[in-house]
């Protein structure tokens, strides 16, 4: 059993400036848009998504994000986990980057996870790997996120 | 005048413009795509970046009031595939400055890169558009394997949108 709350959350109907979305531990819903799994792990919030990262889900993903940090606002880091991402265009890598300014203005990182070929080659051609780390597990990404904080954990 | 070969198979599409129906166009132009033996998986990932990028493009800027029509034609040629996603909205009032790598008109979470993916993405690209008529972005992605010219564009006797 892992001490972190692993949320399946839901966020149906998401809009540039819509309304708040409820985000229930526990509901595990499939739905048209993405599927997005977002855990607390101490400082790190973790966000797998699954599915197409574009102008119709970006709205999604940054309101789960943006609601996950309004509950936690401790959260200094994000690890993405895009394994299950098939396919990002300029919108998604709009909402990523958004989201980096976010945690980079706290003074903290972001770390992509399971990059596909396509994905990583838009990463490449855009320059977020310029202020974005690719890692290849969580796991790794995890640990560099602990080697560069500071020793009084 | 050089007679046009015509296609060998095409379709058109309109739909509202709205965001759920970008992953429809560029699934619909891909699966139009995939028929074709020279494309590679990669090319196929290429159109699907370029046919979203430029109707996102429709979808957030040509109907500022609300929701208009969206159209994506598509065309074979023997030695191409030529996209077109036409809007009837407001227009570009600066093409040159809206092919501009990073400009965008609504910075918030705007890259201001579709038009630099269309380009990177596609062979050929162009852009026509009349303010408060509508915009066409018209893209061509050449069959490996086709005859061609260097620096002369793709085909030979290819008929080209007149704006």
């Amino acid at each position: 059993m892992t001490s972190s709350r692993n949320w399946i959350v839901r966020a149906e109907g998401a809009r540039e400036g819509g309304t708040a979305l409820p985000i229930l531990p526990g509901q595990a819903v499939r739905h048209d848009l993405m599927n997005l799994s977002v855990t607390v792990d101490g400082t790190i919030l973790l966000v797998r998504l699954d599915g197409e990262l574009d102008l119709n889900t970006a709205p999604q993903f940054r309101t789960v994000v943006e609601e996950t940090l309004g509950r936690s606002p401790h959260l200094l880091h994000l690890v993405l986990d895009l394994t299950g991402v098939s396919f990002v265009d300029s919108s998604g890598l709009g909402a990523i980057l958004g989201r980096y300014r976010h945690f980079a203005g706290q003074g903290g990182r972001v770390l992509v996870v399971g990059l596909q070929p396509s994905v990583r080659r838009l990463f490449e051609l855009s320059g977020l790997f310029r202020v974005m780390e690719a890692a290849a597990t969580y796991e790794e990404a995890k640990a560099r996120l602990k080697g560069g904080e500071a020793v009084d954990c | 005048m050089t007679a046009e070969q015509g296609p060998i198979n095409r379709f058109s599409l309109s739909f509202p413009g709205v965001p759920a129906n970008v992953s429809f166009a560029r699934a619909t132009v891909a699966a139009f795509a995939s028929q074709v033996d020279q494309l590679t998986v990669e090319d196929l990932e290429d159109i699907r970046i370029a046919v979203s990028e430029a109707v996102s493009n429709a979808v957030i800027h040509a109907y500022p009031q609300g929701t208009g029509p969206v159209e994506v034609e598509a065309a074979l040629f023997p030695d191409r595939l030529e996209i077109s996603v036409i809007d009837h909205g407001c227009g570009i009032a600066d093409v040159e400055q809206a092919k501009t790598p990073a400009f965008t008109t609504l910075p918030r979470e705007r890259m201001g890169l579709g038009l630099t993916f269309v380009h990177t993405y596609m062979d050929e690209v162009r852009i026509s558009s009349r303010l408060g008529e509508g915009t066409t972005v018209w893209m061509a992605k050449k069959l490996p394997g086709t005859v061609e010219s260097d620096g002369g564009g793709i085909g030979t006797a290819v008929s080209r949108p007149s704006q």
